[in-house]
Order: C-alpha cells, then structure tokens, then sequence
C-alpha cells in the first residue's frame, strides 16, 4: 500500500511567501494573546501562588464553588481563576496571596465547607513563591534558548549554516504558534508546557533532517544543480514518509490528549499543535528559509560541494 | 546462519535477557524491598502519582551566622567580665555587624586586645564613642559567612533526617539542592502542616529567668502561648544543647514533655536551680514562652519538663524536635505541594489506557501499511518499551505522570525510525535493486538521518532535566532513555529481523 504512488511535482519554494504571510499572521495572533492574557498566562510554576484541584461531588457544581469563594469572608479567594478539566468533576482554583500556606489552606476549607457543605474533596494543592517561580520561569526560559542554539549548533555542523538558518526559524515559528494556541484555549504556562515546548523543538527538526539529508545525497551526486528544484524535489519525494511519521507521532499524542487526563492534557495539547506546526514549518518555512539564505550569500552550498 | 547474524541474534537476546534480569524486582517489589540487593529496584511511583508531600526549603543561611554570632557575643561578655571590664549590650546592626558597647571607654584598647587575641574569625571594623560609653563594631570575613552558612546546611540536612525518621515514613526523601535549599518528600503523606510543624520549626530551647522587678536594664519582651507579653531576661541559662532525650508522658490528664538533660545539663541545671531558688524559670521554644514554673528548690537529678496545655499530638511533634536537636538557621518553604492518595490511581489508570489506545493504532496502521515489515517494526517497538522500562529499573527511576507521557510518545517517535528506513527500503525496490541490496541500502542511508533526529531529542530532553523542575523531569528521563533504546531498536534489531527472517508477499518483500 503507498499513500502517493507517483512522486508528484510541486513547487513548495515558490508558493513560501504566502506561507510565510499565513505564519507571520499566526505569530501576531500569539503576540496578541500574550500580551492579552497577561500575567495569568503563567501557572503557579512561574510565577508562584497557590493552585488546588478541588473534586465536586454528588452533584455539587462549578458554579456553587465559584460562589463559595466569592462569598467567603476573607480576601484571599478575590482573584481565584476556576479551571476545570474536560468530563471530569476535578476543578483547579488558583490565586496568589501573601498570606502563609496554613492559613490559606484554613480560609480554603472553611469557605468551601461553607458554600458545599461535605460535597467536595480536595486532591492536591500547590504553593509556589513568588522568587522561587520567577526563578523557574528564568530557567525556563534558558531551557528554550539553549535547546534552540544547541539544534542550531548540531545542523551547523552536521550540516551547513544555510540549512541551521531554517531549522532555527523553522523551530522558533512552531513552538510560537503552539505556544499561542496553547494559550488561546486557555491553558496556563508551566512545567508540562515547557517539557512539550522542549520535546517540540527536539521533534519537529526531524522531518527537516530528513529532507536535508536527501538534498545532501543528491548534491552530492549530482554535477550540475539548481537549489530551489532540489529542494522541492527532495520534498516531494520526502511527502509520504513526512506525512507518515507525523502521523504515526501524532496518533500516540491525540491519544494522550484526548484519553491521557490531567497534566498530560497540557503537555499532549502543546506537543500536539507542535507537532503539526512542525511538518508544516519542514516544507513551507525551513526549505525556503534555506534557498533564500543560500541566494542571499551567493550560492555557497554550490561552492563547497564543487 | 551467518556469523554475523549468529553474533548479533547473541547480542540481541542477551539483551532481552538483561532487560528481564532488571525487570524481576518490578514485577516481585514485595521481595526486592531493600536496596542493592539486586543491581536494580522496583520502579517506584513519583509523589505525583503516589501521593504525598513535597516541600522545598529554603535554609536562611544568613540566620545562622547572626546566632553564632550572638553566641560568640555572650562569651565576649564572659570574657570580659573576667578581666572586670562591664559590658553594657551586645547585637547586631542592620548590616548584620556584632556590635559590643562597653559602659566605659577607659579600657578599650584592653577590651580590643582581648577580643583579637581570642576571636580571630571576627575583624574590628569601627569603635564609635557614646559620651561615657563607647561601641566596638565588628565583622566575620566572607570567607567564614561562607564558611557557617555551608556547616549550618550540613546540619540542616543532618537534623532534618533525623526528625522525619522519627516521623515514621515510608521511603522519605531528603536532598540537597543547589546550595541553599533542601527537598523533602513524604510518601503517602497528607498533613503537609503536620509535616512543617515537625521538619519545619526551629526548635531552639532556651531557658531564662523572669526578672524579679520588671522594667530593668537586661530584659526582653517575649510572648507566652497565648500572646500575652511577659519579660525575661535577655541571656539564656542553658539551651537545647543540653537536652539528652524527650519524651510525652501524661499525668493526672496533663499532658507534659519530660527532659532528661546530659551531664552537662544536670550540671547547669543544679546551679541555676540551686543559685536562684524562688526565682520563675520560664520555658522558652522558637522564642514562645511555654511555661515559667517557680523553682522551689535545687534540681540535682537532671531532668525538666515542659508543660502548656498541650494535646497529645502536639506534645509527641515537640517531643521529636527536642530529641533532633535545634535547626541552626530558620527555614522558609518556597514551594508546597501534596496530592491527594486517589488523584495518582485515576492517572495511572487514564495515562496507561491512553498509552495503549495510541499503540493499537499505530500497530493497526504499520502492519496494513508495511504489511509484514510493518509487523517487525511492531515487534521492535514491543521489544523498545520492555527495554525502556527495564532500564528505567535499572537507573532506580521513578515514574511520574509526565514520564507516562514521555512514555506513549517515545513509542510514537520510536516507530519514526522504522518508517524512514522502511521508505528508504522502498525508494531502493523501486529503483530496481534486489530484495537484500534494498534492504542493506535503506538501513546504511536512513542511518544518519536516524541518528540525528535521536540525538536532537536527546539534547532537548537532557536541557529538560537539567533546568526543569519536578515530575518534567521523569518526562526528561523516559525521553532520553527512549532515544537509546530506539536507535538500538530500529537500527539493530529491525535489521536482525530483516536479515534473519523471509518477509516474503506477494513480491520478494513484504513491504
């Protein structure tokens, strides 16, 4: 069985620039949302406060917890975001406040048993301060930056620079862009997003390996070259192994996300959009970054290889 | 058969059987309970799916060289005053200086050479007169802040074990992180206060007389357990130190923790009881007043208690910070997290069905796609997860909600390999090579790319396990063993298959 029996002729390369205006148009979005969601965007990891995922029971709804909290005596709940988990009954309440963990706790239960009488459970509960999350927010973000240079490094010199230009383009569009949705359906920054986000720049060069692997092998075989036909023969031969292996990636990450429950919901969903943000960004954002790159600084892949 | 495919059919189920070996006390943890008994543990759960406390805390170093100063302050004193020369206070300034105001300025210089000759560590830094008095400032060298702040972490350590072994935990974990902070983990636990009132507290007991007049030079404001203010003087007759064991006993429905004092204590204790009989002796932990019982005559036989009011509970937690002696410095918790005995189980349950939902389909679409190739690189990935569990056991690791994931994705990616080189196989059939030419071209040209895209996985996830915090790092740890075993599966044993078995269909190959 093939999934394209006939390797088919496209010019991926001259098709980049409206790519490149559909991707551009998805990073402002991201920046739009970034900037909206402001300060809660990041999870309690981040930024520090308190998070607890609360379980409603016989019945009990997230309304009558939202009203627990908002009729509770105490100041302590009047930011409290509610967060609830698709088909479940787990909620998570998170808020930050200066008060100590003991006494937040207190003021907790006391408000719930108010508004819920027993009808409610309490799973987990998470304290962060807010030092100690802005210094995982910082290492966080040093993750990202050196998983970006260290990919760059490692094509650079398995590679050539032209081709570490549109892989470090390519992995910064895609973590952007599932960063943005991440946000836009409502999910929060924190330790699962970043070992997605990680676990995305790791992946998504792979499809974009491939490809260069099969530019290389056909420079090298042939004498005479033009970049731009290579490049889009190489990825049109690559199509059906691109679209398999994604594919075959993404059956495990819709699994984990549609069944996985939990934090995993978060990591699956970011790993998700990466994932696909990342075989698009192969043929449509790395091979033209690299053409262009290559034009710009006057065919030096030619020059090397002849 | 080939030697070669003999040698390494060899290699590979010698490896099957080390996976096997490393999986025994997974499957048998009721027999493999204490470690290095076997060159691998059963495959623990982490505290996001078992259940438990987690603190983080952060030793406020700086603490316990202002009280070791102080300490060096009251011996200053000592020494002084055996040379006749009255010291009027001693403390601390905001830059966290020893400050010493002598009540005449007329023997300073014998005060200063007194204090250089027996304090070595402390550098004069300023002497500034007041009228009759004057003020003698003095600082400890960075090197010796560092020096107080690494012994005190070291202690903190080194009592933090010993009170949360009297806690009775399962497995608890106690680590050092970074230079100033410790981890603390519990098992099963729920009372995370509970936990911070027994790990947490300082536990400096102090006992100090109740001034007879009040108002005085000499005295403090302290509070009893009540809140209500009450003075005492400001030096202590005799500390923690001199605590030997603690323990609760209860008399008469009052609840008391008896002290039994070393020979030291005993010591000190008959001469403060014997000196100052009628005075009130108060009682002092964490500077909280607990009790100020009059001393009605000398207390020759060691020992002291400490009532209050207590309920049992409390007693029994005062009584296990007692017996582990003092933290030296104060700690602050920056992160707090318990989960509840349940929320683990429901993750277990949806991680691993998500797990397999993923894999049925990934199986379903590799053996109608690839046919029978597609059925090896089905046994591969099978192959792939028993090892990647088994070496999981064999590192001691745990597994976290994250490293479930880590799990079902490593085996998403794993089956990447098999494809690439399977396309490769059939670019070559296409191009007209033989069955074998075909298959010995694939793996050599997907072998690279193969390589390259494992190893770009496993820089990201060691940057993940390096900078990232909590269960991620499971995450971090199934990903990064999975690259391994993957580059081994889809290089090594997929070729094995391809060189050892037919895989005949219709044509020369089924793929």
């Amino acid at each position: 069985m093939e999934l394209i029996s006939k390797i088919p002729k496209i010019d991926f390369i001259s098709k980049a620039p409206l790519s490149m205006v559909f991707s551009a148009l998805l990073i402002v979005a991201t920046v739009y949302i970034w900037i909206a969601r402001g300060e809660n965007k990041f999870g309690i990891d981040y930024v520090g406060g308190f998070e607890y995922v609360v379980q409603l029971k016989d019945g009990a709804s997230v309304d009558q917890l939202s009203a627990a909290l908002k009729t509770a005596p105490t100041k302590i709940f009047d930011g409290a975001i509610i967060q609830s988990f698709s088909g479940s009954t787990d909620h998570s309440v998170r808020f930050s406040s200066r008060e100590e963990a003991k006494v937040v706790r207190q003021e907790l239960i006391a408000a719930l048993k108010a508004g819920l009488g027993e009808r409610f459970e309490i799973l987990k509960s998470d304290f962060v301060g807010p030092t100690f999350g802005e210094e995982l927010k910082n290492k966080a973000l040093l993750a990202v930056v050196l998983a970006l240079v260290g990919i760059t490094v490692y094509v650079t010199f398995r590679f050539e620079f032209a081709f570490a230009m549109g892989v470090l383009v390519a992995l910064f569009h895609d973590v952007i862009i599932a960063t943005g949705i991440y946000l836009w359906v409502g999910h929060e920054l924190n330790g699962a997003a970043l070992a997605a986000a990680l676990t995305v720049i790791g992946y998504s060069v792979n499809d974009t390996i491939v490809i260069f692997d099969k530019v290389r092998e056909e420079i090298f075989k042939r004498k005479d070259f033009d970049l731009k036909d290579l490049l889009n023969e190489a990825n049109c031969m690559m199509l059906s192994r691109t679209i398999i292996t994604t594919v075959l990636t993404l059956f495990s990450a819709l699994s984990l996300l549609v069944f996985g429950g939990g934090a995993i919901q978060d990591l699956s969903l970011f790993l998700v959009v990466g994932i696909v943000a990342g075989a698009y960004s192969t043929v449509f954002i790395a091979c033209p970054i690299v053409y262009w790159w290559n034009s710009w600084r006057v065919g030096r892949l030619t020059e090397r290889v002849s | 058969m080939d030697t070669s495919v003999r040698n390494r059919l060899i290699v590979f189920l010698a490896s099957l059987v080390l996976a096997v070996v490393f999986l025994i006390p997974t499957f048998f943890p009721d027999k493999f309970t204490d470690r290095g008994s076997w060159i691998s543990r059963p495959i623990g759960l982490g505290l996001d799916l078992s259940g438990g406390v987690h603190l983080v805390y952060q030793v406020e170093g700086d603490e316990a060289v202002n009280s070791q100063l102080l300490t060096k302050a009251n011996s200053i004193r000592a020494d002084l005053r055996e040379l006749k020369i009255p010291v009027l206070k001693t403390g601390l300034d905001s830059k966290g200086q020893l400050e010493i105001t002598l009540a005449s300025n007329r023997r300073t210089e014998e005060a200063k050479n007194k204090i250089a000759e027996a304090y070595s560590d402390l550098n004069f830094v300023d002497s500034v007169p007041d009228g009759e008095r004057i003020r003698l400032v003095y600082s400890v060298s960075e090197l010796n802040r560092e020096k107080i702040k690494t012994q005190a972490m070291a202690r903190t350590i080194e009592t933090l074990r010993n009170r949360v072994d009297q806690f009775g935990v399962a497995e608890p974990l106690i680590q050092k992180v970074g230079s100033d902070r410790v981890m603390l983990q519990m098992p099963g636990v729920q009372d995370i206060e509970a936990v911070k009132r027994v790990v947490g507290s300082v536990a400096k007991l102090e006992f100090r007389l109740i001034p007879t007049v009040t108002g005085t030079a000499g005295q403090v404001m302290m509070k009893d357990r009540s809140g209500v203010p009450i003075a005492v003087e400001d030096q202590a007759l005799m500390t923690g130190d001199s605590v030997d064991n603690a323990r609760v006993s209860v008399e008469s429905g009052q609840v008391e923790v008896m002290l039994s004092l070393n020979s030291e204590g005993t010591r000190a204790f008959r001469k403060i009881t014997t000196e100052n009989t009628g005075r009130q002796l108060a009682i002092i932990l964490d500077n909280t007043v607990y009790s100020h019982p009059s001393i009605r005559e000398p207390i020759t036989q060691g020992s002291a208690s400490i009532s209050g009011g207590f309920k049992i509970e409390e007693a029994t937690q005062l009584a296990i910070v007692l017996r582990a002696g003092a933290l030296p410095a104060p700690l602050k918790a920056i992160e707090e997290r318990t989960v509840g005995p349940t929320l683990g189980k429901e993750s277990i349950r949806s991680g691993i069905s998500a797990i397999l939902i993923g894999f049925v389909a990934i199986v379903l679409f590799m053996i109608v796609y690839y046919q029978k190739s597609g059925a090896l690189a089905v046994f591969s990935l099978f192959i792939n997860g028993f090892l990647l569990i088994a070496f999981l056991s064999a590192f001691g690791a745990t597994l976290t909600l994250p490293g479930i994931a880590g799990l079902g994705l490593t085996l998403g990616m794993a089956v990447d390999s098999n494809v690439i080189v399977f396309e490769r196989i059939r670019e070559e059939l296409r191009n007209g090579a033989g069955r074998d030419a075909a298959v010995s071209a694939g793996f050599d040209r997907a072998y690279s790319a193969i390589m390259d895209a494992n190893m770009t996985t496993l820089l990201s996830a060691v940057i993940l396990y390096f900078l990232g915090n909590g269960p991620v790092r499971g995450f971090a740890v199934t990903l990064s063993i999975g690259v391994l075993t993957t580059v081994y599966c889809a290089v090594f044993v997929s070729r094995l298959g391809f060189d050892l078995l037919p895989l005949r269909g219709k044509k020369e190959l089924s793929i």
